[in-house]
């Protein structure tokens, strides 16, 4: 086994500013697949683009020392098509490298700027194509294609260029789990096949059907563990990456630390309907059917999950209740009003609806801006405004940033001011899209225990993450086909593998080490909460 | 500001943003926003080529308004009408100068002084027109009596926001080379016009110049500054 | 989403190189533009009119289309119909001129968003000599145009599940000033979004050799007949 990919000292900095990597040596042989792990911003992604050449050929405010080697060749000496042709690398979000127009033209992209004769593009577009089995979607526009099948055409159009290294930034970060577990075993087979593979990945778990030959962990731009799997689970923080359950439970326990997590309590069983669908039907203007006779209805000061498939209609649900769009037959009700009619903007005080993207609606200059732009486009007094958003701000952790520009904050402040942004409208029913997609351990926990920190709201939040739902939820709604196909407790819905399957989620070793408790009819816990109850 | 008319991969990325963004946005506040859009709501989407040009300079500038107008022509079903496609590219190339100059108070000057110049001469000139004109309409001109006005309240503006700021606000310094901008690009897609359609110079000047550029600069004053702020105060972390 | 006006069509024209088309549309401008004499450019107006037919392109699709472009023209017409100075005679030989003129050009040009596949634009401009470098910022201007206005829409919505209302009724500045909060957060995403882009095509080896652009059609000898079609049609125009 040959080394492909080999760094030694290598440092990297902003021109005359802080380091982001020191001193960092490592080795890929061929048929090794290592998982690169640490903390956000502890450097993994600035690893990435010194492998690739990206620093310092595109970053060029940041500068590099030391020596990287691909193939036996010292990176710096190759050329631009060289390095394409020998490194593919998979950014974070698909939806941001996808350049072809349709899948065809995306995946014919890297060998067409080789210059290669036509015949040879169209026998790698197959070829690639066919690895991935995109056959059938070759004539799609990119635009039209679901996150997972985006992130395979993404991979199709890097593996069209015969890359022999393999550099994959959280490729699993925008898929449900079903598809996160199939990449996870494709990188195996293309590890197998005799590349070099770096991979990025919060979802430890899900990475796992990778089977990872070693672990490298970066804290602060250092190396600070590269070795085996196993002797990593047995240091891993759990607070910092998703461990299978046994695991974080295990490590919970010798770390003896102790950290707030959000609770579940149980909503008056006397209170009336948030939320009430009745018999809802709903179809695009393309024809396409998305919600066929759905009903479902969520109590005030109750937390549900609802889960499903992509294209299954979780977040035309959403966008219904809120009255973004209009039902073509039956009711919706909220709080108790019939809502056929009524504008978004009228319901705006009532409920909110956070989207999964921050990007989609930040806009201000300021966070206390931002804030504002809700209760003040209710009409609210000054004076309650300023009220609400002070409130606001304080539950969401936002105070010291109120006068910090939104396009300037982390991702996990981002999300924390969605939240906040739709708080400040008093709303005390809340919608939320994907809760946890694109936050680390930390970033979720901070979301959680803002938005469930009052008893009294009811949440409805559409996830993938069957673990969020398992926790966090008193009930689960499964949509299948337009339709709830299941409602009722974690403990119910959860534990029927056939349907859990069917709406395109796996299994968790979490909901495995909770089945004896959920059977004894006790609550689910999470790992730490499992860690402190001791051994069942 | 390196050079600016090097196409790299990053240069190309702007083009292509700029043109379908001004592409999109068009047809966005067209159909979808302000369906009974009146004259002083078209088009506020001229500020995508004015924001891409004073960004990263004359080829993004006039490749976003250029292309960025045939797109929002055929999303719109509206057909071409090249000399206004040209227009809008030279009104995003035109805006593109302002960072290729560095930010001088020198050349500021300059496009306020040309600007204001140019807009009092115009509107001198259309007093001749106010009054008279040949039959079949004898009476009042064909020019309202109102729009004389226009020239010189466009030329008051450009001048209080040079004194108010002395260039010392990025939005203020932007309004005005987008306002410079908007004339030079308006006023030679409508001179063009005069040739390509076969049209008088005054008809040209009144019936086209005229209500593009008051309406034009008016959503560049209104929507331009806040861009500027948004994206400088969101610049401020990512270094590159 | 559907946003392009471009369906697939049967037929003869359908089934042209798009560089023929083009160029026959460069040619019809073309030697539209070089006359004033009204036989040549009845001759030009009536090609021009019956390649929609021929293109397979209906008169519903185009209907807001021939409204519009039958306003402006109209419009146009008559104001320089107003100020054309001669006498009646040479008054209307010239509103007669500017018609066929208009209604040539318009033609001409309509027709091709309605029948080139937009994402073949940057192939065909690449096949008519267009640099490797720009052909490609046209693709990925279309490429963007779906994506973007899937943007538009999505923060439509977040912005009025927080309560805004585009609908509501006011005057002219706080409607524009109600865009912003819907044009900034697509804008800065765009721009942050292009960074990614950017990387992602240098990583593919973007600009490292000259490109093979797949999907290139054959100029073969349909494609020259109607070359010559367009030329002759210039011809036309010059010896009249």
């Amino acid at each position: 086994m040959g080394s492909l990919l080999t760094a030694r000292g290598l440092t990297s900095r902003y021109r005359g500013g802080d380091i982001v990597l020191a001193d960092v040596d490592l080795t890929v042989a061929e048929g090794e697949l290592l998982l690169l792990l640490g903390r956000s911003a502890g450097g993994k992604t600035s690893l990435l683009r010194c492998l690739n050449g990206l620093v310092p050929r595109s970053y060029r405010s940041s500068e590099r020392t030391g020596s990287v080697r691909i193939c036996g060749d010292e990176l710096s000496d190759l050329t631009p098509a060289e390095v394409g042709s020998r490194v593919g690398t998979l950014l974070q979000d698909p939806e941001r490298q996808v350049i072809g127009f349709d899948v065809r033209r995306e995946i014919a992209f890297g060998p067409e700027n080789l210059g290669l004769p036509l015949a040879e593009v169209q026998r790698r577009v197959r070829e690639a194509a066919g690895r991935l089995e995109l056959e059938a979607l070759l004539d799609r526009p990119t635009s039209d294609l679901s996150g997972g099948e985006l992130q395979k055409v993404a991979l199709a159009g890097v593996l069209a260029m015969e890359p022999r290294v393999l550099l994959l930034d959280e490729p699993l970060a925008a898929l449900d789990p079903a598809s996160a577990h199939a990449v996870s075993k494709l990188l195996r087979e293309l590890a197998d096949e005799g590349r070099a593979v770096v991979v990025v990945e919060h979802r430890v778990e899900a990475l796992l059907a990778a089977r990872p030959d070693r672990v490298l962990e970066l804290d602060r731009g250092r190396v600070v563990y590269d070795g085996d799997v196993d002797a990593f689970f047995a240091r891993a923080d759990p607070r910092h990456a998703h461990l299978p359950a046994d695991v974080a439970c295990a490590r919970w326990r010798e770390l003896d630390v102790r950290e707030e997590e959000a609770v579940l309590l149980s909503p008056d069983p006397a209170a009336p309907p948030a939320i009430e669908l009745d018999g809802v039907c709903f179809s695009y203007p393309e024809g396409r059917e998305v919600l066929t006779d759905l009903c479902l209805s969520v109590q005030r000061g109750e937390r549900v999950a609802l889960l499903g498939a992509n294209g299954s209609g979780k977040s035309t649900l959403l966008l219904l209740a809120m009255r973004l769009l209009s039902a073509d037959t039956g009711t919706i009700r909220i709080g108790g009003r019939d809502t056929a009619g009524v504008e978004p903007a009228e319901l705006a005080g009532e409920v909110g609806l956070v989207f999964q993207d921050p990007g989609a609606m930040l806009f201000a200059d300021t966070v206390e801006e931002e804030c504002s732009f809700g209760p003040r486009a209710l009409g609210l007094a000054d004076e309650t405004v300023r009220r609400n958003v002070d409130n606001a701000l304080e539950r969401f952790g936002l105070g010291e940033l109120r006068n910090s520009s939104p396009g300037a904050l982390s991702i996990g402040q981002k999300k924390r001011l969605t939240l906040a942004a739709v708080a400040a409208s008093g709303v005390s029913t809340w919608l939320v899209d994907e809760p946890t997609a694109g936050l680390d351990p930390s970033g979720v926990r901070d979301f959680l225990l803002a938005l469930l920190a009052t008893g009294d709201s009811t949440v409805l939040f559409a996830t993938h993450d069957l673990d969020l739902a398992l926790i966090h939820a008193h009930r689960v709604a499964v949509m299948e086909d337009g339709r709830i196909a299941a409602f009722g407790p974690p403990s119910e819905v959860l534990t029927d593998s056939v349907r859990i399957e069917r709406a395109r989620l796996r299994s968790t070793s979490l909901l495995r080490a909770n089945l004896d408790r959920m059977a004894a009819g006790l609550d689910p816990l999470s790992a730490q909460g499992l860690a402190r109850e001791g051994p069942a | 500001m390196s050079n600016v008319f090097r196409l790299d991969s990053r240069a190309i990325v702007r083009m292509a943003s700029g043109a379908a963004l001004y592409g999109v946005f068009s047809w966005v506040t067209n159909i979808l926003l302000l369906p009974s859009a009146s004259l002083i709501s078209l088009r506020p989407a001229i500020v995508i080529p004015i924001f891409f040009g004073l960004q990263w300079g004359p080829v993004v500038g006039f490749f976003a308004g250029l292309v960025g107008n045939l797109i929002g022509d055929t999303l719109t079903g509206m057909g071409f009408f090249p000399m206004w496609d040209l227009g809008n590219g030279i009104v995003g190339g035109v805006a593109g100068i302002a960072p290729l100059l560095g930010r001088s108070r020198r050349a500021l000057d300059l496009v306020v002084a040309a600007s204001v110049a140019a807009l009092v001469a115009l509107g001198l000139w259309m007093q001749r027109f106010t009054t008279a004109i040949d039959a079949p309409f004898a009476g009042p001109g064909f020019v309202p009596a109102e729009q004389v006005g226009w020239p010189f309240a466009v030329a008051a503006v450009l001048f209080v926001l040079r004194l108010a700021f002395r260039g010392r606000s990025p939005a203020a310094e932007a309004a005005v080379w987008g306002v410079f901008a908007v004339l030079v690009g308006m006023g030679t897609a409508a001179l063009l016009d005069v040739p390509y359609n076969g049209m008088k110079v005054s008809v040209a000047l009144f019936g086209e110049f005229l209500p593009a550029s008051v309406a034009n600069t008016f959503n560049t004053l209104v929507l331009l500054p806040p861009l500027i702020r948004a994206y400088e105060r969101a610049l401020i972390r990512r270094g590159r | 989403m559907q946003v392009f006006q471009y369906r697939e069509r049967t037929g003869a024209y359908a089934a042209l190189d798009e560089r023929a088309r083009v160029l026959l549309t460069a040619c019809g401008v073309l030697a539209t533009l070089v006359t004033w004499n009204p036989a040549p450019l009845a001759v030009l107006a009536v090609v021009a009119v019956a390649i929609v037919p021929l293109a397979r392109v209906s008169w519903v699709e185009i209907r807001r289309f021939v409204f519009f472009a039958g306003f402006v023209i109209t419009l146009l017409v008559f104001f320089t119909w107003l100020t054309h100075g001669g006498t009646p005679d040479e008054r209307r030989a010239h509103a007669l001129a500017q018609s066929l003129r208009m209604v040539s050009l318009v033609a001409f040009t309509a027709v091709l968003p309605f029948t080139i596949e937009p994402p073949r634009w940057g192939a065909t401009f690449r096949g008519l000599g267009v640099s490797d470098r720009l052909s490609f910022a046209v693709e990925l201007a279309v490429r963007f145009v779906p994506t973007f206005a899937e943007r538009f829409e999505r923060t439509v919505r977040a912005q009025s599940a927080r309560g805004m209302d585009l609908s509501a009724r006011s005057g002219p500045i706080r409607r524009l000033r109600k865009l912003v909060p819907i044009l900034v957060p697509v804008l800065l995403d765009v721009i942050v979004a292009g960074e990614d882009v950017a990387d992602a095509m240098d990583l593919r080896a973007f600009g490292a050799r000259p490109r093979t652009w797949s999907g290139t059609r054959r100029f073969g000898g349909r494609e020259r007949v109607v070359l010559g079609l367009g030329l002759s049609l210039v011809a036309l125009a010059i010896a009249a």
